[in-house]
């Protein structure tokens, strides 16, 4: 008991300590001021209704940057994930599948409350995509907690009730292609009407109008709703794809 | 018979995306009904079973009400009992698992009990046997071990108020 407390006290000496630490700049010290310049630029400038020249339309400085001022980043770094499914996707073909006659999953409690929070989880990922240019959120993130809904009901059901409810592995591979192509589109749509790849909003210096940021009452910041919404279709269904494919039980070919 | 179903959770959810967002701008209306429809055609076979449960207004009061004394009432109850064994210094728990049965009939009625059981410090499910009827909950201070005698003093006050909402 008195070790316990002894123990308890180090280790709370060492993460304070270590707090202490950071914060007084022993391990480095905090972003250097050319940096803090940066962070300054983007918040005056995403959303600047008098300024328009750098504005990205997007009160939320993390998808204003993923989306507008890095774009290119965000759409290499969806590729990879993209081009790793098809991967993984090669090592599942040719495996036979193997079905389990009955799969009871876990206790009717446990079922139960899954239905509920799987409807929540599917709302709360749509609101994460849907208003991420608004608020914290957007698609990557919408989409990886979308996926949280298909990983429960393989937990507390099983995977042929997920597939029965319509949670399908060639679903799943066309919607994420279609996201991914209207992401392209999105991309090049600017490039075709005179401006640069992904370009959001008007700038003085190229001939594209730039994307409407409101569309009649709807205020849509750009091509930035759209964008989340591409990529929210094209993560969740790769996580999906992910769940789906380590679900099933496979039987080789060969020994 | 899907469509009432669809219909029925399109309007619950959608007041639940207005509430989580916060806003009431047009594109939030607009993609608050996309969300809530969307959601509504993957989850409603799954969710719901009858409709006109979730439209019955009686039921709706005893939701309510359950829900206000059992967060104002039931819990704070059952924290300052669990808190008192807690700093007492002789440490006053007599732990064990005991059998405790019910009488309701749906899926959620039995979560409810089973989830009113685990929410209130000092007891928790930890098991369930639909063909017995039986939930097994770990008790932090056993006071019985008849099945009757457990179900009077723990789960009496849920159980009929699941049965009232979900039955």
């Amino acid at each position: 008991m008195e070790k316990l407390l002894i123990y308890t006290l180090l280790l709370t000496l060492f993460v304070g300590g270590i707090v202490v630490a950071v914060s007084f700049n022993v391990f480095g010290g905090s972003p250097s001021g050319i940096i803090r310049s940066l962070a300054l630029f983007y918040l005056e400038n995403m959303y600047n209704v008098y300024a328009k020249t750098f504005w990205a339309a997007s009160p939320e400085a993390v998808n204003a940057i993923l989306w507008d001022y890095r774009g290119l980043d965000t759409i290499y770094e969806t590729t990879v994930l993209y081009t790793a499914l098809i991967g993984c996707l090669a090592i599942a073909t040719g495996l036979e599948k193997k079905f389990r006659p009955k799969e009871p999953g876990l206790t009717i409690i446990v079922k139960a409350g899954t239905r509920i929070v799987v409807a929540i989880v599917i709302l709360v990922s749509l609101v994460l995509a849907f208003r991420g240019y608004i608020t914290p959120g957007g698609g990557f993130q919408g989409g990886v907690a979308f996926a949280i809904a298909p990983l429960l009901l393989i937990a507390a059901y099983s995977w042929r009730r997920l597939e029965e409810l319509g949670f399908r592995l060639d679903k799943a591979v066309l919607l994420r292609s279609l996201g991914l192509a209207a992401i392209a589109l999105i991309a090049l749509a600017p490039y075709m009407l005179g401006g640069y790849i992904l370009q959001n909003q008007f700038k003085p210096w190229i001939v594209f109008a730039g994307a409407p940021y409101t569309i009649w009452v709807f205020y849509i910041g750009g091509t930035l709703l759209f964008l989340n919404i591409s990529e929210f279709f094209v993560v969740s269904m790769e996580f999906l794809m992910i769940f789906i494919l380590l679900s099933i039980i496979y039987v080789g070919g060969e020994k | 018979m899907k469509l009432s179903k669809i219909a029925v959770l399109t309007v619950i959810l959608f007041i639940a995306y207005i509430l989580l967002a916060g806003s009431v701008t047009a594109i939030d209306l607009l993609a608050a009904a996309i969300a809530s429809l969307a959601t509504s055609v993957i989850v409603a076979d799954l969710l719901v079973r009858d409709v006109g449960k979730i439209l019955d207004p009686k039921r709706i009061y005893y939701l309510v009400r359950y829900f206000i004394k059992y967060m104002f009432i039931i819990e704070p109850r059952a924290h300052i009992d669990v808190i008192k064994r807690i700093i007492s210094p002789h440490m006053p728990i007599n732990p064990g698992i005991v059998a405790i049965p019910y009488g309701v009939k749906t899926d959620y009625a039995i979560l409810t009990i089973a989830n009113s059981i685990t929410n209130t410090p000092g007891t928790v499910t930890v098991d369930v046997d639909r063909d017995s009827k039986l939930l097994f909950v770990h008790w932090i201070d056993v006071k019985a071990v008849e099945p009757e005698e457990c179900r009077r003093i723990i789960s009496r006050e849920f159980e009929e108020n699941a049965e009232k909402i979900f039955d």
